[in-house]
């Protein structure tokens, strides 16, 4: 079976409707093509200007030089804008047939009645269709697309907007601040908690389509909220980009866990900046699964800046034929008493390469800070790789520091074990992996557990098969 | 088979490349160096090779290690243990990578590096690089950071011993716990430099 | 269905070159309880393991393994185990993250067939998957009712399989897998070792209650204790790869006094 038969089989959601828009910005990125962003959004000026400068540093910064090979990236053979529809909608039935009809194969209206607290639906650059349960609404709880938080809370947003993520950061937040368009913006009162999650759902349909959402999420003292997100797009023959960033205040004793499932089509690439800043004991936790892209270089981060804050990052990756997942986490001990844990666990087979890259870091003043790191990485045949970068950067005092990294195949005991068992051979390589990354999958909400399993298994008949 | 040992092969500082293709190898330097940059390439099948280097960080020593554990041939051991004492504002940064080429099948190998830091203003930068080509392998590699355990001082204070003998104690029982399974005369003479350390 | 003898004629089977097994004949069966006793080195393991098809060792080609009619050269463990074959391990491997029920649960629908498909639908990221498995309601009945003749804490079912297990832990897990799954031959290698009298009485209560049930058992065992619990009907002494002499319990006894040293 060749590669490309591979995808197509297994990837479900490669399926793509006709485009429907209403602007369709010319390919390339120009002054122009940022203005007319800004302008059809009727953006204030400041606004406007953050994204031109963001232009600049996009323009002056280099490409990453490590990390996974970005060469096939053209900037000038991207739509950097495009509008769907001319509002968004609150009822579903508003939302136009064509668009309606790819969420409804998603699966995301049943979804919504079932799971979730509140529904945000990006289609191509614009949030097309957002709602949050009323009871939320009057708790003060804000769930809305980021061009609407911009339009009704434009001062809590100038007051975060970039703060946790400089547009110098590296080029991709550059060209993320630059062309923003959609994302969510979140803000959850003091001591509300939002007991189920809240829900972002991102779908490319477009070809060479670049999508830039913007997300904000501001946890105020107490509160806790999980917000969980999910991507796909069709399989074309040419490569789209996904550049998000994504910002996350955590106010004191505040928890805030944010859980991503990303399973775009395997000719995108995902590069994505995510960032929370913790106050005083505030919780932060980044639950990341990596399954689909062609490349993905992503690295939840967590700046620990108040007294007992506390991080974690849990990344589970799947490389298959011509992927590769470059994945990680970072946490910056800021502040006293800060710990961190950082757990990663990737598969690399038919071919597909992992990498596991990761910081800590321990400032000077920093005392009794705690941080944990284990990466296991599980190799599935001999054409696949697997590769490990965490660096530890300490300047504080005395810190209690430990870090573990695995590297292994299947064993060929646990194999003849399950096998004499009766398990056919696949479905034991199956129930090894899904043991592998159990650690990670017992995080997510069910539904998700048994889709990132199911995901795997499919992942995995057409790498092994 | 009898190992073949090498002791303190790197003086103060030095470069050193180790090419092994058979048999067993414990290669064990001990404290007294500020720099090591040691590869060890092993091009046989069947081959064990061990290396243990102690460190031990005073005033504003500057030590720098670097060390390589590249398979590439299979079926082969190899474990790298780095031990550091820091004391004052002694720093190190170790850098360890592994490297197992494609074809380099059963390959085992392992790395840890583990330091104790004896003074607020010690300083360790611990970075592991793991590149492996191969899938018929198991690499393991782990790294520890962190003060003296009160709970063990606690225990010694409550023998009765002196409070300040108790961290050189500690921190002599943390180098020579590097060398608990090796045996040798070679090593006895170490043993025995580490313990009036 | 009635269950079948397991045939064995001139087995050979060599390790990396080295030959371990050197013309072994035995046949079991069904409700027959055949021990084979020998000193370290003989070959009992690898003969378990052979039964089993470990990929392990290399089978001589005029070497018969057979189940009633069926000849087991060539079929894949798991085929194996489908055809009635199991095999308790000696020190059985870990699979962290996988728990005790869950591959109580793929073996028993893999090898006593669907009784019924659940379908799952995950409404957030689409997909359906069918699962076929017996009800689970049912499967986890047969699994507590095993676990409580045999003594078993049902707290280690959600554990990952053997992972942190004590031996007699172990010990147990594998004989619940031989009760749940109820094989047509089952072969335990060294079930007792490490067993306290509790355990052990346990265990042997698990093999009788197996052997009612018609299953044909090989005990491969270094200690005359478990016998005094379960009454073989043949023991087997093997040395050097090969059964040497075999006879009934009387046999056993005379090697506990006098060992080994007359069959070497």
């Amino acid at each position: 079976m060749k590669t490309t038969d591979l995808i197509n089989t297994s990837y479900t959601l490669g399926f793509h409707k006709p485009e429907v828009y209403q602007y369709k910005s010319p390919k390339g990125l120009s002054e122009k093509t940022v203005e007319t962003i800004s302008g059809m959004k009727g953006e204030p000026d400041w606004m406007r200007e953050i994204r031109l400068k963001s232009l600049s540093y996009f323009r002056d910064k280099k490409m990453p030089s490590w990390g996974a090979d970005l060469s096939g990236i053209n900037f000038d053979d991207i739509y950097y804008y495009i509008r769907p529809v001319k509002d968004r909608a609150s009822r579903w039935s508003e939302i136009p047939e064509e668009i309606k009809d790819t969420y409804d194969r998603i699966g995301i209206p049943e979804a919504e009645k079932k799971f979730l607290m509140g529904v945000s639906a990006q289609y191509e650059s614009e949030v097309v269709y957002k709602s949050i349960n009323s009871m939320l609404t009057k708790k003060g709880v804000i769930f809305s697309d980021m061009d609407s938080g911009l339009r009704e809370y434009p001062d809590m947003i100038r007051q975060y907007f970039g703060h946790i993520i400089s547009p110098t950061d590296n080029k991709f937040a550059s060209l993320n601040t630059s062309v923003w368009s959609g994302g969510s913006f979140v803000y959850v009162p003091k001591g509300v908690r939002v007991e189920l999650p809240l829900q972002a759902y991102f779908r490319i349909n477009a070809a060479n389509m670049g999508q830039f959402e913007r997300t904000l999420i501001i946890a105020d003292e107490g509160s806790f909220v999980h917000y969980v997100e999910g991507c796909s797009a069709p399989v074309y023959s040419t490569d789209s980009l996904h550049s998000a960033v994504v910002e996350i205040i955590v106010k004191k004793g505040a928890r805030v866990r944010y859980t991503t499932i990303q399973n775009w089509s395997k000719n995108v690439y995902n590069l994505v900046t995510k960032r929370a800043r913790v106050e005083e004991e505030g919780i932060m936790e980044w639950v990341d699964g990596n399954i689909g892209s062609k490349v993905t270089m992503k690295y939840p981060s967590v700046y620990l800046v108040g007294r007992k804050a506390r991080g974690e990052v849990l990344s589970v990756a799947y490389a298959g034929a011509g992927q590769h997942q470059d994945a990680g986490g970072k946490a910056v001990h800021l502040a006293s008493e800060t710990s961190s844990q950082i757990i990663s666990k990737s598969i690399s087979g038919g071919g597909g390469r992992t990498s596991y890259r990761g910081l800590v870091e321990v400032a000077q003043h920093a005392r009794g800070v705690k941080s944990r790191v284990v990466c296991d990485a599980l190799i599935l045949d001999g054409d696949s790789r697997s590769d490990t970068y965490p660096t530890m950067n300490i300047k504080g005092p005395s810190p209690t520091l430990e870090h573990e990294a695995t590297v292994s195949k299947i064993g060929d005991e646990q194999m003849f074990y399950l096998t004499s068992r009766g398990i056919a051979e696949h479905d034991a390589r199956a129930m090894i992996v899904n043991g592998f990354i159990e650690p990670i999958v017992k995080e997510l909400p069910l539904e998700y557990a048994v889709e990132l399993n199911r995901l795997l298994s499919l992942e995995m008949e057409g790498s092994v098969g | 088979m009898n190992p073949e040992y090498i002791i303190n092969p790197f003086g103060k500082s030095s470069t050193r490349e180790f090419t092994v293709s058979s048999g067993s190898v414990i290669i064990v330097q001990e404290p007294g160096v500020n720099r090591i940059d040691a590869a060890i390439h092993i091009t046989g099948t069947n081959c064990d090779v061990q290396m243990i280097i102690l460190i031990a960080g005073h005033s504003s020593d500057n030590i720098i290690i670097t060390t390589q554990q590249h398979h590439v041939s299979g079926g082969s051991r190899s474990s790298v243990l780095v031990k550091s004492i820091m004391d004052d504002s002694s720093h190190i940064t170790y850098t360890g990578m592994i490297r197992v080429e494609k074809n380099a099948n059963r390959t085992d190998a392992y790395q840890r590096n583990d330091n104790l830091l004896l003074s607020e203003s010690a300083r360790v930068v611990s970075e592991p690089v793991l590149e492996i080509l191969s899938n018929d392998l198991r690499c393991t590699h782990g790294a520890t950071t962190g003060p003296i355990n009160t709970d063990q001082v606690w225990y010694l204070l409550s023998r009765g011993i002196d409070k300040k003998e108790i961290s050189g104690m500690i921190a002599r029982g943390f180098l020579l716990d590097g060398l608990k399974n090796i045996d040798s005369p070679a090593i006895h003479a170490v043993r025995q430099r580490l313990e009036i350390l | 269905m009635k269950n079948e003898s397991l045939i064995i004629k001139n087995l050979h089977a060599s390790f990396e070159g080295k030959e371990i097994l050197r013309g072994l004949d035995l046949t079991v069966k069904p409700g027959e309880v055949h021990t084979v006793m020998g000193p370290n080195g003989s070959g009992k393991s690898t003969l378990s393991s052979v039964i089993m098809g470990s990929p392990l060792y290399d089978i001589s080609h005029s070497s018969r393994i057979m189940l009633g009619k069926k000849n087991l050269n060539g079929i894949s463990p798991d085929d194996r185990a489908k055809l009635g074959i199991f095999l308790a391990f000696q020190s059985p491997v870990a699979v962290p993250g996988v728990s005790v029920l869950s591959v109580l649960r793929s073996a028993y629908s893999a090898i006593h067939g669907a009784t019924k498909k659940i379908v799952q639908h995950n409404p957030v990221l689409s997909g359906r998957m069918v699962t076929p498995s017996v009800s689970f309601k049912d499967f986890l009945g047969i699994v507590k009712h095993e676990a409580k003749n045999i003594g078993l804490d049902e707290s280690l079912f959600t554990r990952a399989i053997h992972d942190g297990f004590s031996g007699g832990e172990r010990k147990k897990v594998e004989m619940l897998t031989a009760l749940v799954l109820a094989p047509k031959i089952a072969v335990f290698d060294e079930i007792d070792t490490g067993l306290d009298v509790d355990a052990l009485r346990a265990v042997s209560d698990g093999i009788s209650a197996m052997k009612k049930g018609d299953t044909g058992i090989i005990v491969i065992t270094h200690y005359l204790r478990i016998l005094k619990y379960v009454k073989p009907d043949a023991v087997h002494i093997m040395v050097k790869g090969k059964i040497v002499q075999s006879g009934s319990y009387i046999l056993a006894k005379k090697i506990e006094e006098k060992g080994y040293g007359s069959f070497i």
